[in-house]
């Protein structure tokens, strides 16, 4: 695998808060990763320390360059939208696309013209006249016009409603998405990304607690709805979880066989939001 | 150099109002001050019966002039002082440095605030040509343009009070000096104020601009209360006023003082490279302390 960010050992202290410890990671070429974790798991930390914009302790290497000591070239290379407020309110969308072109050298401004047509953004509007969903399309006008070869989307839909946050994923998948690029997520509205990833990594406490591809999740993980006479053995397989359901219970196993789970109740993948709530309790 | 430009006019885009208001506004009131001032005049000459011709107010000392040809060469000096616009563009220039003041306080303070600061950093532009364009934009944009404004203004009344300044004109010297020493004291010196502003005030505008990087709050308060403290305490423990001093004057206004007193520009270079080297050097070095601060909590320090 070309790995287009290797992590090892990365930690990040602030005073006697660790917000990263040693954490351990690859991410491959043409993936889309998403980093999921609870407020305050070190998310954005982590993502900070990926473009050079938080100093860390520990080996940490994203397209071949160390980001503390080349950020700027590495900029070149990765786009990056930290959330739907970050764009400056007073300035034009006629200006930003102009500030951008002249200082990002990837940056393509009929690209970001054409997707900004399929909108209804006006070019001499300000950013503070635009509304929440249209300011998140802007963005991702500006980051996907960039030919850049990692895109890093930290919580990129938050605030939005449903349907600005489907038409988001899909113009990131239809717009800017090939195998040669890679693609870190983070955000909370897991179940709309799922569909999306290739890879999943769970983060809590600054610790990586899962790491694996999609296809793994499915054989990795199993998902049983027992009914109560059958609980006690179910739970003697030593589940990682169990919650309650209508009728029941639901148990989540990790690299347990499909066919020893079968006779005590019905099985299934569990989903993302699920796996996650397991991980994380 | 594209890139530098786009810093300017981004710098522009986003105070484009701070740094034309200013300006603006003193030149509206310049201008009404003048005409006002004209009409009083020309009414109580009216009551008195005296034949008079319409003038801008700042053109009126002019008329009590004596010819040239009559005149002592150190009143020659004096008068010629007296008609020159140093105080004038210089009042302009003086706006112009409180203003960019206000706008360093806040350059780098607002963009964190916001939180657009992420997009800044995003892109691949350093922080030190950030901090650089914004210092050069304050210290020096902000009074050129100002100086801009003044030049349109002050040349505006001239023409309006031409009657006035060829009453005068009757000896050949008046004629000499209109059109070179005037000219150059109005275009050249000025531009020299500037400049000496800058790197006399450097300090000042270096130690504005670290704050804005620093605040987490009150970038106001942050800017006035450590000179105060550490001007008390320097009192109160050495009973001196060593530090205070030196900080307070290397404000850039200083330049101006100098400048509306100076007999000609390289007296005044002479005073501020030569005269006052030792301070200018010490100045300098403290600025650079304050701007490759500023740069770290930039780099570091960027959120709010």
């Amino acid at each position: 695998m070309n790995a287009i960010v290797k992590a090892r050992g990365l930690s990040k202290q602030y005073g006697n808060f660790r917000a990263l410890d040693n954490v351990s990671l690859n991410v491959g070429q043409g993936r889309i990763v998403g980093l999921i974790g609870p407020n305050g798991a070190g998310k954005t930390t982590a993502l900070r320390c990926l473009l050079g914009l938080s100093t860390y302790d520990g080996e940490l290497s994203v397209l071949g360059k160390n980001p503390k000591l080349e950020r700027m070239h590495l900029l070149r290379d990765v786009a990056y939208i930290a959330d739907t407020a970050v764009l400056p309110s007073w300035i034009k969308v006629e200006q930003l696309l102009e500030y951008m072109a002249g200082t990002h050298p990837k940056f393509d401004r009929s690209k970001a013209q054409q997707f900004l047509d399929q909108t209804e953004i006006m070019m001499n509007s300000r950013v503070s006249q635009l509304s929440k969903g249209m300011v998140t399309q802007l963005h991702l006008a500006l980051a996907i016009s960039i030919d850049a070869k990692f895109l890093v989307l930290d919580e990129p839909t938050l605030g939005l409603d449903i349907l600005y946050r489907k038409r988001f994923y899909e113009q990131l998948s239809n717009d800017y998405f090939d195998e040669g690029r890679t693609i870190l997520i983070t955000t909370h509205q897991v179940e709309e990304v799922e569909q999306l990833l290739t890879d999943l990594i769970f983060i809590k406490q600054g610790r990586i607690v899962m790491d694996m591809p999609m296809e793994e999740v499915a054989e990795s993980f199993i998902e049983m709805e027992v009914q109560e006479e059958q609980l006690e053995a179910a739970r003697a397989l030593k589940p990682i979880s169990e919650r309650s359901s209508l009728g029941g219970k639901v148990l989540l196993f990790e690299n347990a066989r499909a066919s020893d789970l079968r006779e005590f109740g019905r099985v299934r993948s569990p989903s993302i939001a699920d796996l996650f709530m397991a991980k994380m309790t | 150099m594209n890139k530098l430009i786009l810093g300017f006019k981004r710098e522009y885009w986003e105070y484009r109002r701070m740094i034309m208001i200013v300006p603006l506004i003193f030149s509206v009131l310049v201008i009404l001050a003048s005409a006002a001032a004209t009409y009083s005049q020309k009414y109580e000459r009216a009551q008195s019966g005296t034949h008079h011709q319409s003038e801008p107010a700042q053109m009126q000392d002019e008329q009590a002039i004596k010819p040239a040809n009559v005149m002592a060469p150190d009143e020659i000096k004096n008068e010629m002082r007296k008609r020159t616009p140093v105080e004038f563009v210089g009042f302009y220039i003086g706006l112009a440095w409180l203003t960019s003041i206000i706008y360093l306080l806040s350059t780098l303070y607002s963009d964190r605030k916001d939180k657009s600061v992420l997009y800044w950093k995003s892109l691949p532009v350093s922080e030190t040509r950030n901090a650089l364009i914004k210092l050069v934009f304050g210290a020096v944009v902000f009074p050129l343009v100002a100086l801009a404004v003044a030049w349109v203004v002050y040349l505006l009344l001239a023409m309006l009070g031409l009657g006035a300044v060829k009453s005068i004109d009757s000896g050949e010297n008046w004629e000499f000096v209109e059109r070179t020493v005037i000219a150059v004291r109005l275009f050249i010196w000025p531009l020299v104020a500037i400049f000496l502003g800058l790197i006399w005030g450097a300090p000042l505008f270096c130690y504005t601009l670290m704050v804005s990087a620093m605040s987490k709050r009150s970038p106001f308060l942050l800017f006035i209360l450590p000179p105060i403290v550490i001007a008390a305490l320097e009192g109160i423990f050495f009973s001196s006023s060593y530090l205070a001093g030196f900080f307070f004057g290397h404000f850039p206004f200083v330049v101006l003082a100098e400048f509306a007193h100076a007999s000609s520009v390289g007296a005044l270079l002479n005073l501020f490279f030569i005269e006052r080297g030792a301070g200018l050097f010490m100045g300098l070095l403290l600025a650079a302390a304050f701007f490759v601060t500023a740069i770290w909590y930039r780099n570091n320090r960027f959120e709010i």
